[in-house]
């Protein structure tokens, strides 16, 4: 941790940090075609949403692990805003560089592959100090006294951040049509499974201790069948909103969830891992 | 991370577990009905015209191809056929990335003759499997 020579400077060092983790965890889907796409076709109030949907997100990240130390809930939502801003910026810049954005661009075509690509970056903005920079004291101590409805938190943060990441592409529709509803089950019993040893059994840094005196199944129902269901939220509103739910029988809506169920619930594990 | 020694359970950790395993069984629930019940026959077709909206680069016509059959239909080929007065009937087509089993999809063929003074007849060419 750099010495704290005034508060201009830290301001500066967690703004650049910010840019940093913008563009580090967004990159992927910067260089998603899809993306672009959806950018320009996807509805215009399923994106105002979901804009709104992932404030709450970045000022929950960033109440336990923000790229500022704060200690008020105010605070967490300004440095919140700031991390939307920074990934508005970071993503701008990127698509500019890209060429996928420029000047004869269509302004309503720009402003939603912009708007839609700030949502990762923001995320990435949030998550940079936490992972990326060291953390204080103060941080740790919160975190430490973090309780079940911030566990859960996490887990959604965790889930909607990798299902964003591999919702845009045609593959995660395509898995679905080849598998039948017996594949999709097991594929359901493969994800509550792994979720399960990620954050109990595996010997990951981060790995929860199990209390004395609480049995194994209790945790499981307490944590993972709830994180679980939480990942198939996350995947169906995110499949909702990219469209990829339209026209679709039953049958085919809960394989898709459940496809894209497997990444985000190992991100809802993995955050509560990391975070 | 949570490391306390005792565990305080709180009910609405219960609440939670309680909801996480109802929609977790329902799930379960739903793939075990549709595998036993679900029949697999090939993609059964059937277009719909929507609408009809005159443009400058012709008339486009908006259709719907649902999908009655139990396998996806991938690269489904329509083609509109525009019976002309005398001459040869004007013929348009699109392929339709993914028609999935049970669901629908819209798309649009355009004619530069106006479909709805003349008959038109819609017709699934031919699929792919996924």
């Amino acid at each position: 941790m750099a010495e704290r020579v005034g508060a201009d400077r830290t301001l500066a060092v967690g703004i650049a940090r910010a840019f940093g983790g913008a563009i580090f965890f967004s990159l992927p889907l910067l260089m998603t075609m899809e993306m672009w796409w959806l950018g320009f076709y996807m509805s215009r109030w399923h994106l105002a949403l979901f804009m709104v949907f992932i404030l709450p997100l970045l000022i929950g990240i960033d109440h336990y692990s923000g790229f500022e130390e704060t200690s008020t809930w105010r605070e967490d939502v300004v440095d919140a805003l700031v991390a939307y801003a920074v990934g508005f910026v970071a993503a701008t810049g990127i698509l500019l560089l890209f060429g996928v954005v420029g000047a004869d661009t269509p302004r309503a075509e720009a402003v939603g592959k912009v708007a839609l690509q700030a949502v990762p970056a923001s995320f990435g903005a949030v998550l940079a100090s936490s992972q990326l920079g060291g953390g204080g004291e103060k941080e740790k101590g919160r975190k430490e006294r973090a309780g079940y409805a911030a566990e859960l938190m996490f887990m959604v943060a965790g889930a909607v951040f990798l299902a964003f990441n591999v919702a845009p592409t045609e593959e995660m529709i395509l898995i679905s049509y080849l598998m039948t509803p017996w594949h999709a089950l097991a594929l359901l019993a493969v994800s509550v499974l792994l979720m399960h040893a990620f954050v109990y059994a595996v010997d990951f840094r981060g790995q929860h201790v199990v209390p004395e005196g609480t049995p194994p199944w209790s945790l499981f129902l307490r944590y993972t069948v709830p994180g679980y269901a939480l990942a198939l939220l996350v995947s169906a509103y995110v499949l909702w909103t990219f469209g990829r739910l339209d026209g679709s029988a039953w049958t085919e809506m809960v394989k898709h969830i459940i496809v894209l169920g497997f990444p985000a619930s190992l991100g809802a594990a993995a955050a509560r891992l990391i975070l | 991370m949570p490391q306390r020694a005792k565990e305080e359970v709180s009910a609405w950790e219960w609440v939670a577990a309680g909801l996480g395993t109802a929609l977790l069984l329902a799930a379960v629930g739903f793939l075990v009905h549709q595998g036993l019940t679900l029949e697999d026959g090939p993609p059964h077709i059937v277009l719909q015209v929507d609408s009809v909206h005159p443009g400058p680069g012709g008339y486009v016509v908006e259709f719907t191809a649902r999908n009655e059959g139990g396998t996806t239909a991938a690269g489904l080929l329509v083609e509109g056929e525009l019976q002309g007065g005398s001459g040869p009937p004007e013929t348009s087509e699109v392929t339709i990335d993914f028609v999935p089993a049970e669901g629908e999809r819209k798309a649009g063929l355009v004619f530069a003759a106006d479909p709805r003074r003349h008959p038109l007849r819609l017709r699934a060419k031919g699929y792919d499997e996924p």
